[in-house]
C-alpha cells in the first residue's frame, strides 16, 4: 500500500476536530482497514486518522449501572479483563476466538463495531448484552442502540464526522453463551455464531436475548425464539424446540465460508449446546 | 514526520510518511530484513514483532502508531538472554525448514513464554496460530518452545 | 563415527532463527528498479488495444515492455514451447501476462500496472475440462484440447470383471491446491556491462530459469548466470514458475540496463501462479471374495489450464501410481491431461499422484467392505513385496518395505480393525508407493552433477545443481560428503546453487535430490579420496587397503595421524583435492501406448492410519491422530526425514480437509488469499507420530532413497476412510467439509 498522510491527535477533541474534515478515515487498530488499503488502487487516498493516543477511548470504567467500554479497547484487552469476565462473558468468549494473537493484541472492539461485518464477533454479544453506543463529533454526541446501528453489510448509521466513543451495556449479572464455527480452528472468520443472554427467575426464564451472527446481512436478533423460550422452564424438549424455531430466524446465504442450508441448520445447533451448557452449569 | 521510538532496546528517530506501514519502515528505511512479508494483509504472521512486548502483525501497523512506543524485531532477539534460549531451541529441535516463518514464529513463542513460561501444548499451539508455517507440519516447533521453556526454567532455577 | 544416519543439526538453521537476510526481497542493489505485471482480466480473448500513456504518465514509472521488446523467443520454454512470456494477440486464462511495468518503487509499479488499459475483445472460454475434452467447435491445444493421453492396459479387464466376486464403482474429483509457501515468488535480475545477466531469486530449478532467460534474451548459456537465494517453500511451485518471473525482471533489466526486483503479492502469487490439477476420476475396481484384486479399470482426467506446462509429466507419474501399490494383472487406465482458460496447473508434492491415490485407497476400503474383509487384511493380500510385478510390468527387484510400514502402523497405534470404539471415533488405513526421481518420463534429465574442492585447511565446500528449499538437502549432502572424506561435519559447506558452478544437473523436484546430489557428490569424493589414501599410505607406511578415515582422524599400519596433515602434505606436494562428480540414473523404459516399460528405477512406501472423531451434528471433522511409516531406504538424516513427515502430513490433512480452491463464473480463481484459502494452523494440527522404515536401496548414497513428496499422498484417502469406519459417509469429492459429512449424514 502506498504511504498516506496521517493525522495524529492525542486527545479526544483534536480527534473529533480532525474527522471533521472529508476524506478523513478513522484507524483504531487498522486490522481491517489495513487490509483494504492493501488492496486499493484508486486515488484519492484518504488522510488516516490515528486513534493510538487518543486516551479517553482506550479505557473501561465501571459505575453500578454501567460498564463503558473504550472503542480503542483491543480483543486481548476485552479478553483478559477481569470485570468483563464476569459481566460479559459472551463478549469475552468472542474476543478471545477472534483471529489470531497478533490480531487480537491490535484489534478494537470500536472497529469491529464500525466495519458492520455481519461476522463480526463481538457484535452479537454486544446486541444480547444491550449496549448503546455513544457517537461523537464535533457538533455533539448521540447515543444509538447497537441493534439501530446497522443497515447492512459494512453499512452503518455512523457519519463521517463521527466517531464511536463509547460502548456502554448494564452492569448486572448476566448469564449466556457466545459459541461460534469456522473453516478452521484458529485464524478463522465465523461461518455463523449465536450469543445468548438469558435470565432467570428461579427455574424459569424470564428473559432470553439471542443473537446470530454470520447468517443475515448484518447480526440479528432470534425474537421469535426468544419469544418462545419467555416463562418456559428449560427442559431437553424445550432447548430441541428453541432449536427448531431458531433455524428460521436465519437468512443466510451461500458464500466462499459456508452453505445457506448448512448455517441454518447450525443456528439450531449451537442454540441447543449452549442452552444445554447453560443448564447443566447451572 | 519524525518517528520517535525504542527499537531493540535502543531509541530511533526516523523521518518517514506517518501511514508507511511498520515493515516497510523496518525492512525498507533500517534494513532490519529479518522481518518477513509473506501476504500484506495479517493472514500469515511472517512479518510478526512486539509491540510494548506483545506479538503484532507489521504489516497492519503505521509508523504513526508506533511513535513512543517500544518495538523488537528479530534482530534484537540476540541482546536478550532469554529469548536467545528461543532460538537456540529452535536451532535443536529441528524446527526450521525454510526458515521464512520462522523469525515471526520465535517471536511469537518468546512472547508466550515471557507471559506463560510453562505453558502446555495447546497453550502453545493457541498463541502460535497466527504464524502459518507450510513446511514443518508444526510438530518440531511447538518440541523447541517447550524445549526453551524449560532451558528457560532450568536457569532461572539455578541463580 | 559416521554423521550418516544421526540427527545433526540443520546447516541453515542458525543463520535463519536470526532472520539473516538472505530470501530475494531482502537483497537491494544500486538503481534498482521495481516490476509489476500487466495481466488479462479475461479467461478467454483477442487483444484489441494497448493504452499506456495514462500510466506511463505516473512519477516514478520507468517504463512498460510488451511482447514487442522482446529481443529472443516470446516463450517459457517448458515441456512444449506452447506458453507465451508476454500475450502477443489472445489471451488464455485470467492473470496472463500481457506487459511489464518497471517503476522506481514497488508501490508505483504495482499502482501502475493495474490501472493500465487494455481492450480485449471476449472470446467465450472453455472453463470445466470435461466439456474442453474433445470440444467440438473451441480448440485451445491441438484439435481435441489434449496435452496427453496415457493409456495403461495389461491382461483382459472385461472377462477379469466377470469373474469378480465385488466391484465397486464411483466418480470421484478433487481440487485445486495451492502451495501456500510462506515466501511468496520473488527475483532479481542483474545485468552486467559485458552482456551478460544474472538472476538470483526464490527457485527450485535454476537450469530451468537459465533456458528460459537464454530464450527470451537470445543469449547464450554462458552469458546467463542463475544463482538461488534462500528459498521460502516451494512444494513444486518453484518448479516452472520462476522462469516465468525470471523472464518478467531480466527483459527490462535488458533493457534499462538497470537491476530489476519483482515480488508477487500474495493474492497475485495465487491467482496466477500454478497449483495442483483439479482432477475427475471414474473408477471401477472388482475383487474375489477370498480379498484378491483382479480388475480396475479407470478414466482419469486432469485440468491443466492455459498451457500445457507440466502437464504430460504430472499425467505420467499420476498415471504409473493410477492402481496404487497392488499386484494386479487386469487393468485399463485411461488418462488426459485436458486445455482450459484458466491458470496452468504444474506441479505440487506428489505430482499427479495424490489425486488418483484419493480414489484408489477409498477404492479399497470399499472392497475390502463388500468382501467382509478388513482393509489391512485385503490391502496385504493385494501388496507388492520383492519379486513382485508392478502394473507397468516391472519386476520389483529390491527395497520394497510396504508391508513393514503398514506393519508399523498397526502396532504403533494399538488399533485392531473392526474392533468396537468410541461413538463418532474411526480409523482409516492408506497403503502408497512413489516412484523415486524423474523415471521415465523424465529421463533426459535424469543426470546431475557436483563440484567438491577440499581448501588447504581443511574445509571443505562443494557445489551441486540440485536446491535447498527447505526440505533439508544442504544439511544432508554435507553429511554424505562428511563420511565419504572421513572429514568433521563442520568443515563442510554448500555454495548457494548456481548455474556456473556445475553443469545442468536438471530439476529439484521428484524426490530426487538425496539419491542424485547424493550420488554424484560420492563420485567427487571418490576421486579426492584416492588420492588423499594414497598421500596417507606414503606417510602412514602402509597400503592404502589398510587406512581407515573416520571424521578427521586416519589410521593404518598401527598408527594414527590427522586428516589435516595429509591434507597439507597433499598441497605441499601440488596434489589436486578437488574433484567434479556426475552421476546418470540407470536405464528406465516407457512405452505411451502400452503403459508398460520400468518407470522409476526405486520406490518409496508408505502406510497412513488416521484416528477421527466427527460430531455427527455439525459434521466436523475432528481428526485426532495419525501415524505415517514410510520406507526411505536409509534415512540420512533421521529428524530431517521426521520433519518431512510432519511437514507433508499436514499438507496432506490440509488437502483432505479444508483447502478448497475454486474458480468463479469467470474462470477467476475465487479465493486467492490466506483468509479464503484455509490452510492448517497449529491449533488445526493432529498429533503426527512419524516412522521410518529403511529398506535400503542399493543404488543410492548409503542406501536411501527420495521421499519427500510421499507423506502427503497419502493423507487425504486414510482420514476419508475413517471418517466412513466413524459414521458411515463415504466423502468423494474433497475437502471433506463439515457441510459434505453434515449432507452425508442426512442423506443416510
Amino acid at each position: 500500500m502506498n504511504a498516506v498522510e496521517t493525522l495524529n491527535p492525542t486527545n479526544l477533541a483534536q480527534a473529533l476536530k480532525a474527522k471533521a474534515n472529508k476524506n478523513v478515515v478513522a484507524v483504531a487498530g487498522g486490522t481491517d482497514l489495513l487490509v483494504r488499503l492493501h488492496d486499493r488502487i484508486t486515488q484519492p487516498w484518504p488522510k488516516l486518522l490515528i486513534l493510538e493516543n487518543v486516551k479517553e477511548l482506550h479505557k473501561i470504567t465501571v459505575t453500578k449501572t454501567a460498564i463503558t467500554i473504550g472503542p480503542s479497547m483491543t480483543f486481548s484487552e476485552i479478553e483478559n479483563s477481569a470485570i468483563l469476565r464476569k459481566k460479559a462473558l459472551q463478549l469475552v468468549t468472542a474476543a478471545a476466538s477472534a483471529g489470531s494473537v497478533q490480531i487480537r493484541n491490535r484489534a478494537t472492539i470500536g472497529g469491529n463495531i464500525a466495519n458492520g461485518s455481519p461476522a463480526g464477533d463481538t457484535i452479537p454479544p454486544l446486541y444480547v448484552l444491550e449496549a448503546i453506543l455513544e457517537l461523537s463529533s464535533a457538533k455533539g454526541k448521540r447515543t444509538v442502540p447497537i441493534e439501530k446501528f446497522f443497515t447492512g453489510p459494512g453499512k452503518t448509521v455512523l457519519k463521517p464526522t463521527e466517531l464511536i466513543t463509547a460502548i456502554k451495556i448494564p452492569n448486572r449479572s448476566n448469564h449466556g453463551f457466545f459459541m461460534r464455527l469456522a473453516t478452521r480452528k484458529a485464524l478463522a472468520i465465523s461461518k455463523v455464531s449465536v450469543a445468548v443472554n438469558i435470565i432467570m427467575n428461579k427455574s424459569k426464564v424470564e428473559s432470553a436475548k439471542i443473537a446470530l451472527g454470520a447468517v443475515a446481512p448484518t447480526v440479528i436478533r432470534a425474537t421469535l425464539t426468544e419469544e418462545y423460550l419467555r416463562g418456559k422452564e428449560i427442559n431437553q424438549a424445550i432447548i430441541d424446540e428453541a432449536a427448531r424455531i431458531v433455524q428460521d430466524e436465519a437468512r443466510p446465504i451461500d458464500d466462499i465460508r459456508s452453505l445457506a442450508i448448512y448455517r441454518k441448520e447450525m443456528v439450531g445447533v449451537l442454540l441447543k449446546r449452549g442452552l444445554e451448557s447453560v443448564t447443566t452449569n447451572g | 514526520m519524525i518517528i520517535k521510538f525504542k527499537l531493540n532496546g535502543k531509541n530511533v528517530a526516523i523521518e518517514a510518511p506517518g501511514g508507511e506501514r511498520l515493515i516497510d519502515l523496518l525492512r525498507e528505511r533500517l534494513n532490519l530484513v529479518g522481518t518477513k512479508e509473506g501476504c500484506g494483509k495479517g493472514e500469515c504472521g511472517a512479518c510478526t514483532v512486539l509491540l510494548d512486548n506483545k506479538p503484532v502483525c507489521s504489516c497492519l501497523i503505521l509508523a504513526a502508531q508506533v511513535n513512543g512506543r517500544n518495538v523488537m524485531t528479530i534482530e534484537g532477539v540476540e541482546s536478550d538472554a532469554r529469548l536467545r534460549a528461543v532460538q537456540e531451541a529452535f536451532v535443536e529441535a529441528g524446527s526450521v525448514q525454510c526458515g521464512f516463518c520462522t523469525p515471526g514464529m520465535i517471536l511469537s513463542a518468546a512472547a508466550l513464554l515471557r507471559a506463560n513460561p510453562k505453558p502446555s501444548r495447546d497453550e502453545i499451539k493457541r498463541a502460535l496460530s497466527g504464524n502459518l508455517c507450510r513446511c514443518t507440519g508444526y510438530e518440531k516447533i511447538f518440541d523447541a518452545v517447550e524445549l526453551a521453556s524449560h532451558k528457560i526454567m532450568k536457569k532461572a532455577a539455578s541463580k | 563415527m559416521s554423521v550418516v544416519g544421526k540427527r545433526v543439526a540443520r546447516a541453515e538453521g542458525s543463520e535463519r532463527v536470526k532472520g539473516a537476510g538472505l530470501f530475494a526481497d531482502d537483497y537491494k542493489y544500486f538503481g534498482m528498479l521495481h516490476a509489476a505485471v500487466v495481466r488479462s482480466p479475461l479467461a478467454r480473448g483477442e487483444i484489441r488495444k494497448i493504452d499506456f500513456k495514462t500510466i506511463a504518465k505516473i512519477p516514478g514509472v520507468a517504463g512498460i515492455l510488451t511482447y514487442k521488446d522482446i529481443p529472443g523467443r516470446n516463450c517459457v520454454p517448458i515441456v512444449i514451447d506452447d506458453q507465451s512470456f508476454l500475450a502477443e494477440r489472445y489471451v488464455n486464462y485470467i492473470g496472463e501476462p500481457i506487459a511489464i511495468v518497471v517503476a522506481e518503487n514497488r508501490q508505483t509499479a504495482r499502482l501502475a500496472a493495474a490501472q493500465a488499459k487494455i481492450s480485449i475483445e471476449e472470446l467465450p472460454p472453455l472453463l470445466n475440462p470435461l466439456e474442453a475434452l474433445n470440444h467440438p467447435k473451441i480448440h485451445l491445444f491441438g484439435n481435441d484440447n489434449i496435452y496427453k493421453h496415457i493409456h495403461i492396459h495389461r491382461g483382459d479387464v472385461k472377462k477379469a470383471f466377470a469373474d469378480c466376486d465385488v466391484i465397486i464403482e464411483n466418480e470421484y474429483h478433487t481440487p485445486y491446491q495451492e502451495h501456500a509457501y510462506i515466501e511468496p515468488q520473488s527475483m532479481i535480475a542483474i545485468p552486467f556491462p559485458d552482456g551478460s545477466i544474472e538472476i538470483r531469486g526464490s527457485m527450485q530449478c535454476p537450469f530451468y530459469v537459465r533456458k528460459a532467460i537464454t530464450t527470451i534474451l537470445g543469449l547464450p548459456e554462458n552469458k546467463v548466470r542463475v544463482i538461488q537465494c534462500a528459498t521460502g517453500g516451494g512444494f513444486g511451485g518453484k518448479e516452472d514458475v520462476p522462469s516465468l518471473l525470471a523472464c518478467q525482471v531480466a527483459l527490462p533489466a535488458w533493457i534499462f540496463k538497470r537491476p530489476v526486483k519483482l515480488i508477487y503479492d500474495r493474492t497475485e502469487d495465487m491467482m496466477v501462479t500454478s497449483k495442483r490439477h483439479p482432477a475427475y476420476i471414474k473408477y471401477k475396481s472388482g475383487a474375489t471374495k477370498d480379498g484378491i484384486l483382479r480388475a480396475v479399470e479407470a478414466e482419469y482426467i486432469i485440468d491443466g489450464g492455459a498451457y500445457s506446462t507440466l502437464s504430460a509429466v504430472v499425467l505420467f507419474r499420476g498415471s504409473v501410481h493410477a492402481i496404487g501399490p497392488y499386484k494386479c494383472e487386469n487393468v485399463d487406465v485411461h488418462s488426459y491431461a485436458v486445455a482450459t482458460n484458466k491458470v496452468p496447473t504444474g506441479a505440487f508434492r506428489g505430482f499427479g499422484s495424490p489425486q488418483i491415490l484419493f480414489a484408489v485407497e477409498s477404492q479399497m476400503d470399499q472392497l475390502a467392505e463388500k468382501i467382509g474383509m478388513d482393509p489391512v487384511m485385503f490391502r496385504k493380500k493385494n501388496i507388492l513385496r520383492v519379486g513382485d510385478t508392478t502394473v507397468t510390468g516391472q519386476k520389483l527387484e529390491y527395497s520394497v518395505g510396504l508391508e513393514e510400514t503398514l506393519d508399523k502402523v498397526i502396532e504403533k497405534s494399538g488399533w485392531t480393525p473392526g474392533k468396537s470404539k468410541e461413538d463418532g471415533v474411526g480409523y482409516g488405513i492408506s497403503t502408497i508407493y512413489y516412484g523415486v526421481g524423474l523415471g521415465a518420463g523424465g529421463k533426459s534429465m535424469a543426470r546431475t552433477g557436483a563440484r567438491v574442492l577440499v581448501h588447504a585447511d581443511g574445509s571443505v565446500l562443494f557445489s551441486v545443481g540440485t536446491t535447498e528449499i527447505g526440505q533439508g538437502m544442504t544439511t544432508v549432502l554435507s553429511q554424505i560428503v562428511a563420511d565419504e572424506l572421513g572429514a568433521p561435519l563442520d568443515w563442510i559447506s554448500m555454495m548457494p546453487t548456481d548455474t556456473s558452478r556445475v553443469p545442468d544437473s536438471g530439476p529439484t523436484v521428484a524426490s530426487r535430490s538425496t539419491t542424485m546430489s547424493g550420488n554424484a557428490l560420492k563420485d567427487a569424493c571418490i576421486k579426492i579420496k584416492s588420492v588423499l589414501l594414497e598421500e596417507a599410505a606414503s606417510m602412514l607406511d602402509c597400503s592404502t587397503g589398510d587406512i581407515i578415515f573416520d571424521e578427521g582422524i586416519v589410521t593404518g599400519g598401527g598408527k594414527t595421524i590427522k586428516l589435516l596433515d595429509v591434507i597439507k602434505s597433499c598441497f605441499a606436494k601440488r596434489l589436486p583435492l578437488s574433484a567434479e562428480g556426475w552421476y546418470i540414473t540407470p536405464s528406465t523404459s516407457w512405452d505411451d501406448n502400452t503403459g508398460q516399460g520400468d518407470a522409476y528405477v526405486v520406490y518409496a512406501w508408505a502406510s497412513n492410519l488416521a484416528k477421527v472423531k466427527v460430531d455427527k451434528e455439525t459434521g466436523e471433522v475432528n481428526l485426532l491422530k495419525i501415524w505415517a511409516a514410510h520406507d526411505v531406504g536409509k534415512a540420512i538424516n533421521p529428524a530431517l526425514a521426521e520433519g518431512q513427515i510432519e511437514g507433508g502430513t499436514l499438507q496432506g490433512v490440509g488437502y483432505a480437509l479444508m483447502e478448497d480452491m475454486t474458480t468463479n463464473a469467470d474462470g477467476a480463481i475465487r479465493n486467492p488469499e490466506f483468509s479464503t484459502y484455509i490452510i492448517p494452523t497449529a491449533s488445526d494440527q493432529p498429533e503426527i507420530v512419524p516412522i521410518i522404515v529403511e529398506h535400503p536401496f542399493p543404488g543410492g548414497p548409503f542406501g536411501a532413497k527420495g521421499f519427500g513428496e510421499q507423506p502427503l499422498m497419502g493423507v487425504a484417502p486414510a482420514i476419508a476412510n475413517a471418517v466412513y469406519d466413524a459414521v458411515k459417509v463415504r466423502i468423494k469429492d474433497l475437502p471433506i467439509t463439515p457441510e459434505k459429512v453434515w449432507q452425508g449424514l442426512k442423506n443416510k
